[in-house]
């Protein structure tokens, strides 16, 4: 469990190369940190972020694929995770979807992909999530989402898809929060202004205008190991200031 | 049943009532020995633990996800079941709390020999965690220990440890054995004759930790010392405090209007807004000036205040209760011997330089001619102290810190540690093999668990 100094010991990362969870866990790293688990139903994004996990000097980093829409396996993985050991935190970023990726089925368009690999699976991880912390008596799930927007998805340079899916599983959070019922568990649901996350573009120069992974990471973390009386579900609006929402902060690390 | 004499308890007003017990009501309640014998082999995967009624606190008292096990019915009440005039002692519920069993003992003229930790703390949990209150004539002695303790143990049989003599090995498998190794169900404990529920005061404000170490290194007897130490104190002032010796009061020494009352129990009631005011201030200048303020505020020297009983033994401890409710702030709690008291000054000037915020920090002697293996055994300088735990850096410098502590063969406390690294165990608890093999005898199913537990690995 988190420790008396905010010291996390496992953390769970559901979409292994989401930037801002990856940066999350960077911030997150201290003495204590020893075991990493990924979860994602690309390969490629599974190799990808275990090897940038490794870069920050955790010993113990699992990579765990998935197959989209097979919740029975989705529910095995989660119990399984959870019997091994305690997870302190559990970070849910949904990824937008790959560009130029097959189908998961001949039958499906890119949005009902989109909205199943992005909405129905991680809401349903998410919610098996909170109610494995639940058993377990404690535990930080961090939800990343969009904040509810109405010029979301108008730019043409948008992935809609995925923003519909980060502003739906913003709207479910709360529910999601009621599953988390345990007396030292907590759901803290990130709600990302969608012109400043930089999963939200498809076009570089767009994403130049984002938030830094890390100045996120650095808002969310002091929040998920905080020992100050907390409430059991949280929202934190990013960016949280006037200069980050001018888009004047850049990467500074 | 036990002891020679039962107590009745008296109908009377208290000044203020002893703090309540919190039973979640999602957790069970035994209220039989019978109970606790069923309860154990039956606990849930992550284990049973016995409530000490600080749940949620500490560490060593929370079993998150697993099972909380409240001692209820005649497990708590009356808090004193008998007392035994010619030894000195009475037997006691387990499942009372020390205001509770104070309480019943102060009717009756009598106070438990070793009283100290929070007020509202069950007579399982003071003697599970081994706690002791302000240094005394009597502190660390095996007179101080109890001389019968009776406990269910993890395959849930009923067991009965007693001191023979000098021989305390069997009850060390109970006292300071975190709660790890069994729930007890009652004990008989030393008791002492008072004529008051007060003590009578003496303080005295110190601008130097020599000065601080030397006032406390010549108690009187009969008599209770601590000090309070100002954790702002910096440079030539690292450690000042204020020594308070205080000894129980007798009835003549009371003025008259509290003479028909004196052996009322005065519960201590923490005033919550004081108790948490530098953890809640945030910043560590205003924390500071808070404290300085405190400390130069206090009177130089003060003579024969009268402080009811719970108040000097529990103010401490209960304070610091509160401001992790309110704060969630850590307490990080050493020893280390006494030619190595200066560690505690460079503590206090290294935690001035990360900018780190401390409260209730307290110094006291520590006298070990006893103790288990989980317990201190360090004959020196006890120093506690209550930390804001959102510093950035302070993890690594209590990291830092606990090697510090142990390389001068000091130990950090695991009753209130919230944060130690398991591979410190082994260096600092020498006895720690002899704990596991303890534990294999009387749980080899596992079945006690606590989040100190499932932290450490023990």
């Amino acid at each position: 469990m988190i420790d008396g100094v905010g010291n996390v010991s496992s953390v769970l990362v559901v979409g292994a190369d989401n930037q801002l969870c990856l940066a999350t866990v960077d911030r997150l790293v201290g003495p204590r940190l020893a075991e990493v688990y990924l979860l994602d139903s690309s390969s490629l994004s599974l190799s990808r972020g275990s090897k940038r996990v490794r870069e920050f000097g955790i010993p113990n980093v699992s990579d765990i694929a998935y197959r989209t829409g097979d919740s029975a396996s989705l529910r095995e993985i989660i119990a399984e995770l959870f019997a091994k050991s305690d997870i302190d935190v559990v970070l849910i970023g949904p990824m937008p979807h790959p560009p130029s990726s097959v189908m998961d089925t001949p039958s499906s368009t890119q949005m009902s992909d989109s909205l199943r690999r992005g909405l129905m699976d991680t809401s349903l991880l998410a919610e098996l999530c909170a109610q494995a912390i639940t058993a377990q008596g404690h535990g930080v799930l961090c939800l990343l989402t969009h904040s509810p927007s109405k010029k979301a998805g108008k730019r043409t340079d948008q992935d809609r898809e995925y923003c519909a899916s980060m502003a739906a599983f913003n709207l479910l959070a709360p529910a999601i929060a009621e599953q988390a019922a345990g007396s030292d568990c907590r759901v803290v649901c990130v709600a990302i202004d969608p012109a400043k996350d930089p999963h939200a573009f498809t076009t570089e120069s767009a994403r130049r205008s984002t938030l830094s992974p890390l100045d996120a990471a650095s808002e969310i973390a002091p929040v998920i190991v905080s020992r100050r009386k907390r409430k059991p579900y949280e929202v934190v609006a990013l960016p949280s200031s006037i200069r980050g929402a001018a888009g004047k902060l850049r990467p500074t690390r | 049943m036990l002891g020679s004499q039962s107590v009745l308890r008296r109908s009377k007003k208290h000044v203020t009532d002893p703090p309540i017990r919190v039973v979640d009501p999602a957790q069970p309640v035994a209220a039989s020995v019978e109970d606790i014998s069923r309860a154990i082999p039956l606990a849930p995967v992550r284990g049973v633990l016995a409530d000490i009624n600080l749940t949620g606190a500490l560490d060593v008292s929370s079993n998150c996800g697993g099972q909380i096990l409240t001692s209820g019915g005649p497990l708590a009440d009356p808090a004193v079941i008998s007392i035994d005039w010619e030894s000195r002692t009475a037997w006691v519920a387990a499942g009372a709390t020390l205001a509770a069993i104070s309480d019943d003992l102060l009717n009756a003229g009598w106070s438990l020999e070793n009283l100290g930790g929070p007020s509202r703390i069950t007579a399982a949990g003071a003697l599970s965690l081994g706690i002791s209150g302000p240094f005394g004539t009597r502190s660390g002695s095996i007179d101080a220990l109890p001389n019968k303790i009776q406990f269910v143990d993890g395959r849930g049989e009923r067991r009965q440890v007693v001191k023979k003599g000098t021989d305390v090995s069997n009850l060390l498998a109970v006292v300071g054995a975190l709660g790890l190794t069994g729930i007890p169900t009652a004990a008989q404990v030393a008791i002492r004759p008072v004529s008051s529920g007060w003590m009578l005061v003496d303080s005295r404000r110190c601008e130097t930790f020599e000065a601080v170490c030397q006032a406390l290194e010549a108690p009187s007897p009969e008599s209770y010392a601590y000090a309070r130490i100002d954790p702002t104190g910096f440079g030539s002032q690292a450690g000042r405090g204020t020594v308070v010796v205080g000894r129980h009061a007798k009835v003549l020494e009371l003025p008259e209007i509290r003479r028909p009352d004196a052996l009322t129990y005065v519960a201590h009631a923490p005033n919550k807004a004081v108790a948490t005011l530098p953890l809640k201030v945030g910043s560590h200048s205003g924390a500071r000036a808070v404290q300085g303020l405190a400390h130069r505020t206090t009177a130089p020297l003060r003579r024969d205040q009268l402080v009811p009983l719970a108040s000097f033994f529990h103010s401490t401890a209960d304070a610091r209760i509160e401001s992790k409710r309110a704060t969630g702030s850590l307490t990080y709690e050493f020893a280390v011997p006494t030619h190595k008291a200066d560690v505690i000054g460079e503590f206090l000037s290294r935690l001035a330089q990360l900018g780190g915020v401390g409260d209730h920090a307290t110094l006291q002697r520590c006298v070990r001619s006893v103790s288990g293996p989980l317990s201190m055994t360090v004959t020196g300088w006890l120093f506690s102290i209550e930390l804001a735990s959102d510093v950035p850096g302070l993890g690594r410098m209590l990291d830092e810190w606990d090697e510090r502590v142990c390389a001068v063969g000091g130990q950090v406390l695991l009753a209130t540690d919230a944060r130690i690294r398991p591979e410190m165990l082994a260096a600092m608890y020498p006895g720690l093999s002899r704990w596991e093999g303890l534990r294999d005898e009387l749980d080899p199913g596992r079945h006690f668990c606590s989040d100190l537990s499932r932290r450490l690995k023990l």
